[in-house]
């Protein structure tokens, strides 16, 4: 017999009950007649609520954010976000309304079918075709009745999908037509192609045709991400389209970073520009480890240094100073929102005890080299005044179990979890549940007022069990994250203590790669997977080798990041001419050559009064302070600090810092009196070289050139410098060996006006 | 006439033990001028090296004609004839090394205190030009250099280092009541940073002889006379750790007579006898220290820790339940008793005294035996031997501390729970026939809820402690004393003290008082103001002018019921032709300074004052209540006619409150 009528779907509403009675003869008879044809026909397997009819409304768009699985529903129809809530989506189907949407006894009259199929006025459209496979699933369901297996231990689960094939080398235009195939928990493999939903990862590559689920190259060379769902399982295919040169030269391997980025450069033809020459590489390593330039006597020494170890000498040497510190300080400092400006006014700087405390104590933990996997120890577990354990200053910004909750996994895990706190997650599979099993490490801790400034607080533990409660079902949640479940811990114990062992733990499959993903990001301007703090398996790494290896290696060091920044930069990849050769100008995805970028906010800050000879007085901050030792956000209401967009400490994401150039940008170097007064400054680098009479101007333009780009000038820069000096000077009634304080000037402002100045190439 | 040349030079500072009551009448900036009153700001320099005399300047206000007083009367000064601010102090050899206090002393009175030290090292003032490494100033060590930090400036210092020889750097500001929080850093000649330390001595073993560059700066690098400082830089053994002599704690505990053993986890807990005090630390991370102990149903046991307090970086929370030997299946275990906190609250401006040391009672259901597990909160990653604690377990020893401050006229609503709106250093300087108040706050141990009355000893002729009392429970009260309008001038240290029959023994305790050291107005407020304990109470009477105001409450004893009204007669007199009302309102008791103000008409009348004491919740028992109003004081000053306000104080009125009838 037909599962039919079931009983839950017959509700003794107001409706029905008063004529029951008159109908209860006709529904027994009717019960009757239909187990007589039923007993005659062939069983007809139950359509699966959660299995079939919840991945045909997906498919079609249905419960897409932009549709009915929006918070708040389209047209008074809501489903759960790509029908991550079964439970929920049954009953608005079902019951809402009376039931109004589903018609057992004449399935095609249902609203469900006939909106979908635009058979009567729909505002999304035509989703469902009559005849179609998912058309058919819908109305079958609905003639039997509406069948509920949601919570049915029979019901096979889905464990797992994948997309065949995973990845293939394509040429342009050629198709490949994706097979999806989902695991159920009965053992059964099951093709699942017309159900999964699919989508790209960047348009312009590639194209998706949904409806076949094939995917057609593009002519543009490089790779593209096709992501696939289907319920709350998440897979990718990657389509590579090799620009197909011969790569019959590379660059000696000095280690694993090479070895996986030549081996995919063969892989894909693309042939990488060649090593860069020493002065780029001086700059280039000077600014990443220690952002700042070279001086003239550095580049002087590190041109004539014939030794073959030198780059590597230079880097070990930049990475024991005081700047190394500073720079990845500064760095840290903002992604754990170190700032000021939050409380009124008037007790705003009271802050400053606190932040400045919280920024020395990152900038000791780097510059003493502590390891990676005890710093977030020391920081995630952080407890008292900030006076005592200034990394507890960290929980100051981060007030709620939620901040704390998506702050740790996006600096820490590569996760951006933000969406989980309210659905599943979209592109990944981490479920409500894992969002809120991930914050129960944080819902002990409290925050009292300290007993020694009064706006500040102390970081303590309430004496309860770990728990968060979910948001929806209000479910008491213990700790558990991304598939780990914590041990038993009671109320004397500290859950982050378990939370930073989980972490830290040498097996952690998230720990390290996010780590070494967001320094590989500092370093060569992109991430294996970028962003760098969106690593998922819908957006998978270019190098996912490189990444394991990268990350095995970074956990056998001990997570030492110095180790760190020396592999990476001692690599022939890192050190490749930002020039492009004839064929990989286009490259974004294969650093077949150095990606250049703008010099920071701070950067340029400091390389512009290093250059000029300016000095800059930072509130608070002894004199000399350079702008990338600045511990807070306070000081970005100068012009060119905030111009250059130096962030404000108000997210934990790299994204906050405005790293592309814009018109204001070029507006504030061409005219803002900050520049001016730099350029100008009667005791600065032009007043000295047009007061230097000893010297040529020959030496002079060069001593300029190694300042701003530590190279020395072409002969051609130098006739063109000269000539310039000499008609300024001439103008200005000057005769050699006198020279014009304004031709200095003029010299130091293109030369910092420059595209080689202003980039890190 | 000098104020003090009646007085003996060496005023009787004994030195150590003496409580000084710093007399200060505040006053909001809202009111009109005041009267001057000496107030010392720096004195420079903070110290001097012992057996030496050293040219000292003061800065403040009112100090002209001053004298100077240090809390050591070995030590001595003798003003400049030439410029009143600068004097030659002498220390003798001997004079011990520590820290004292050094007061002005003039015809407006004496002056809030500031801290001297007393050294054994050679001295050296600090180089203001050493902004640069290249213009370091090089120290023959051991030394102490002195100076005031600049705003926005670090100094170098070079020293030599010696293999294997550890140095010292102690750079003392806070200590000496300065603004100042040192932050030191150490470098080698190439500029690698060393080792670096906030707020604490830096401390650093060479490897090699060879140069060292020591920075110094503020912490944020703020700067200003009040930044004054006091760099000791030297072997460990010529640069001690500073030793304190004003007690922290309200009530000595016993000193420590178990040390700690480990193991001592939960699953071998140490047996103890009680009462036990227990010497341990909070190492290494997550440590936690469990103890067991026999008790009786009904009997409580105190329990307290002093970690917090003594300046270790802890949370300690205690958690107690019974042992059980044979847990029966299906027998839900008792709760256990949890103190994470201290039963008094002391944070507010005047005493700054909170704390996260647990102190409470827990009282066994049932006899048995019992684990107290002891952890500190803050102990989560970090290890570290400066988690010190000593943990006390005994039976009830109900006891008391008192700790006086200068009482603010007017509630301060800008912190919660502090007294005063704004905190201000005042020298003190009481007219004849004036009545003065100070604020006295009650800490009170194991449970003792009675009564203290409050006294006074080696008062000048003229002034007398009016009678008054801390009612039951009652966590502050107001001493009053009173000059008589024909006392002498005089200044000199008093003892206050106060009394309580606990358990059928009379208990008596010496007061000490908290001093405020900055003035706090407006951007301070969002820091909690610098207190510290003094170690002396000076009064000071002045010659003139005599106050004008005499205001006085009740005829003898006020009786009534708790929760019910009492009505207490209130009038005031005065000595000039001024016919304005008093308005007047009552303190003394906890809550009522939120009760109605009310208007003394000026023709020397009185008024009966309600006082509804629902609002109070008070217990029946003894209270004191007195009143205050603000009135105003003509007198000359340079010759000239001027006025300033001047708060009056009543006697003290003795509520005796007894038990509400029950309803029946």
């Amino acid at each position: 017999m037909n599962v039919m009528l079931a009983p839950d779907y017959f509700r003794f509403s107001e409706v029905f009950a008063p004529i029951l009675p008159r109908f209860a003869a006709l529904w027994v008879l009717w019960l009757g007649a239909s187990a007589c044809l039923a007993g005659s026909a062939p069983a007809e397997p139950t359509v699966s609520f959660v299995n079939e009819v919840q991945p045909v409304l997906t498919k079609m768009g249905c419960n897409s954010g932009g549709c009915h699985g929006k918070a708040t529903g389209q047209n008074g129809f809501k489903l759960s976000l790509f029908g991550f809530e079964a439970d929920e989506d049954y009953e608005h189907l079902v019951y809402e309304q009376r039931g109004r949407r589903l018609v057992p006894s004449a399935p095609a009259r249902s609203l469900l079918l006939t909106k979908g199929a635009a058979i009567v006025p729909h505002g999304g459209g035509r989703r469902l075709e009559p005849g179609t496979p998912g058309y058919e699933t819908l109305q079958k369901w609905i003639a039997q009745g509406m069948p509920n297996d949601i919570e049915d231990p029979k019901r096979p689960k889905l464990e797992s999908i994948r997309v065949l094939p995973e990845s293939r080398l394509m040429k342009a235009g050629e198709s490949q037509a994706l097979k999806v195939e989902a695991r159920f928990s009965d053992g059964r493999t099951v093709d699942v192609t017309p159900y999964a939903t699919m989508e790209l990862n960047s348009k312009g590559m590639a194209q998706l045709d949904e409806a076949s689920s094939v995917l057609t190259m593009g002519t543009r060379a490089g790779s593209v991400t096709a992501m696939v769902r289907y319920q709350d399982r998440v897979a990718s295919f990657r389509a590579s389209l090799p620009f197909g040169v011969p790569v019959s030269q590379l660059p000696a391997e000095r280690n694993l970073v090479d070895t996986a980025i030549f081996k995919r450069l063969k892989e894909v033809g693309l042939p990488p520009s060649a090593v860069c020459g020493d002065s780029m590489f001086l700059r280039r390593v000077t600014l990443d480890i220690a952002s700042r330039l070279p001086t003239a006597e550095e580049a002087r020494k590190f041109a004539a240094d014939t030794a073959s170890d030198k780059r590597a000498r230079w880097v070990e040497f930049l990475l024991q100073s005081d700047d190394y510190a500073d720079t990845f300080a500064n760095y840290w400092s903002g992604l754990m929102r170190n700032r000021r400006g939050d409380l009124p006014l008037t007790l705003s700087p009271a802050h400053i005890h606190g932040n400045f405390a919280f920024h020395s104590w990152i900038r000791e933990s780097l510059y003493k080299n502590k390891p990676y996997d005890r710093f977030v120890r020391e920081l995630l577990t952080a407890s008292g005044e900030s006076a005592d354990a200034p990394a507890a200053t960290w929980y100051r910004q981060l007030d709620s179990m939620l901040k704390q909750t998506e702050d740790t996994a996006q600096l820490f895990l590569g996760a951006r979890i933000q969406c989980a706190q309210c659905h599943h997650h979209p592109y990944e599979q981490w479920s409500q549940r894992d969002y809120y099993a991930l914050g129960a490490y944080f819902a002990q801790v409290e925050r009292k007022v300290s007993t020694s400034r009064m706006s500040e607080f102390t970081v303590s533990l309430k004496r309860t069990l770990p728990e968060a409660i979910h948001k929806k079902t209000g479910e008491k949640v213990p700790p558990g994250a991304f598939g780990s479940v914590a041990p038993p811990l009671g109320p004397d114990d500290d859950a982050r203590v378990a939370l930073a062992d989980w972490m830290t733990d040498k097996a952690n499959p998230f720990f390290a790669k996010a780590l070494v993903n967001r320094y590989w990001k500092i370093l060569f301007n992109r991430g294996l997977v970028d962003p760098e703090d969106d690593m998922r398996d819908t957006n998978p790494p270019s190098h996912p080798e490189l990444l394991d290896a990268l990350a095995a290696d970074f956990v056998r060091s001990g997570f030492d990041l110095k180790q760190l920044v020396r592999t990476l930069v001692n690599s022939s990849a890192y050190q490749l001419d930002s020039t492009p050769n004839a064929h990989n100008a286009d490259d974004e995805q294969y650093f077949s050559r150095r990606y250049a970028r703008r010099l920071s906010a701070e950067q340029l800050a400091d390389a512009l009064n290093s250059v000029t000879g300016a000095e800059d007085a930072w509130a608070n901050q002894p004199l000399p302070t350079r702008a990338i030792q600045l511990p807070d956000n306070s000081y970005n209401s100068v012009g060119l600090l905030r111009e250059f967009g130096r962030p404000d400490a108000t997210t934990a994401c790299t994204c906050e810092r405005q790293g592309s150039a814009s018109l204001g940008q070029s507006l504030f170097l061409a005219t803002s009196g900050e520049i001016s007064a730099k350029i100008n400054a009667g005791n600065g680098t032009a007043a000295k070289l047009a007061a230097d009479t000893k010297r040529s101007v020959e030496e002079r333009i060069e001593e300029l050139y190694l300042r701003a780009y530590a190279r020395k000038p072409t002969e051609k820069e130098i006739v063109t410098g000269c000539e310039y000096v000499d008609k300024v000077s001439s103008k200005a009634g000057l005769v050699a060996p006198a020279t014009a304080v304004g031709a200095w000037q003029d010299l130091l402002w293109a030369l910092t006006t420059s595209g080689e100045f202003l980039l890190n190439r | 006439m000098r104020l003090f040349s009646g007085c003996s030079r060496s005023l009787p500072f004994s030195g150590l033990g003496r409580l000084l009551v710093f007399c200060g009448i505040l006053f909001t900036p809202k009111l009109h001028a005041q009267l001057p009153d000496p107030r010392l700001t720096v004195v420079t320099p903070a110290g001097a090296r012992k057996g030496e005399t050293v040219s000292l300047v003061v800065t403040g206000t009112n100090l002209a004609a001053a004298e100077l007083r240090f809390s050591n009367s070995q030590i001595s000064a003798v003003v400049d004839e030439k410029d009143p601010l600068k004097f030659s102090v002498t220390v003798p050899a001997s004079v011990p090394p520590g820290l004292y206090e050094v007061r002005a002393a003039g015809k407006h009175g004496v002056s809030n205190s500031r801290r001297f030290e007393v050294s054994a090292l050679p001295e050296v003032a600090a180089s203001e030009k050493a902004n640069k490494p290249e213009d370091s100033q090089e120290l023959a060590l051991p030394c102490i250099v002195y100076g005031s930090m600049k705003r926005d400036r670090m100094l170098w210092f070079k020293v030599s280092g010696v293999k294997g020889r550890p140095l010292v750097a102690d750079c003392r500001a806070s200590v000496l009541d300065s603004k100042m929080e040192a932050l030191l850093v150490l470098r080698d000649a190439d500029g690698r940073e060393l080792a670096r330390s906030r707020g604490k001595p830096l401390t650093w073993t060479p490897a090699a002889d060879a140069p060292l560059f020591l920075t110094l700066r503020d912490f944020i690098t703020a700067g200003g006379p009040e930044y004054f400082y006091r760099l000791h830089v030297g072997s460990p053994a010529e640069v001690p750790p500073l030793q304190l002599r004003a007690p922290l704690l309200p009530w000595p505990l016993p000193p420590a007579s178990t040390p700690e053993k480990e193991p001592n986890d939960p699953a071998h807990a140490t047996k103890l006898a009680l009462p036990a005090q227990i010497q341990g630390e909070f190492y290494p991370e997550r440590d936690a220290d469990a103890f067991e102990f026999d008790a009786k149903k009904g009997e409580p046991i105190w329990m307290e820790v002093v970690s917090h307090r003594a300046g270790a970086p802890t949370h300690a929370r205690l958690v107690i339940e019974p042992v059980l030997k044979d847990k029966a299946a299906g027998v839900a275990l008792p709760e256990p008793v949890v103190i994470d906190e201290a039963p008094f609250f002391l944070g507010d401006v005047d005493f700054n005294g909170e704390h996260f040391d647990p102190i409470g009672s827990f009282t066994p259901k049932e006899d048995g035996t019992y684990r107290v597990v002891l952890r500190d909160i803050n102990n989560g990653s970090v290890p570290s031997h400066d988690r010190r604690y000593v943990l006390s377990l005994r039976k009830a020893s109900p006891d008391f501390a008192l700790v006086c401050a200068a009482l603010l006229p007017t509630p301060n609503t800008q912190f919660k729970g502090t007294s005063g709106s704004l905190l201000q250093v005042r020298g003190t300087g009481i007219l004849p026939g004036q009545v003065f108040a100070l604020r006295v706050l009650a800490l009170r141990k194991d449970g003792f809820d009675g009564a203290i009355e409050l006294c006074a000893d080696k008062l000048p002729p003229g002034v007398v402690v009016e009678p008054s009392v801390i009612g039951p429970g009652q966590s502050e009260g107001v001493l009053l004393i009173k000059v008589a309008a024909d006392a002498k001038p005089w200044a000199g240290a008093i003892r206050l003290f106060g009394t309580a029959d606990v358990g059928g023994a009379a208990l008596k305790h010496e007061m000490r008082m908290r001093i405020p050291l900055w003035e706090v107005t407006g951007a301070e407020l969002i820091d909690a103001p610098r207190v510290r304990f003094s170690e002396e109470i000076v009064l000071a009477i002045l010659e003139n002018p005599v106050c004008p105001t005499l205001l006085q409450a009740g005829a003898g004893p006020v009786e009534g019921t708790v929760g019910d009204k009492v009505k207490i007669p209130v009038s005031f007199q005065r000595s000039t032709a001024e016919q304005a009302p008093l308005k007047v309102k009552p303190i003394g008791i906890v809550g009522v300074e939120k009760l109605k103000e009310i208007d003394i008409p000026g023709t020397g009348g009185k008024v009966e004052y309600e006082l509804d004491l629902a609002p109070l919740k008070l217990v029946p028992g003894n209270y004191s209540v007195c009143f205050r109003g603000t009135d105003k004081l003509k007198y000359e000053a340079n010759g000239k006619p001027a006025e300033a306000p001047v708060v009056i104080y009543s006697n003290p009125v003795l509520l005796k409150l007894k038990e509400a009838p029950s309803k029946k």
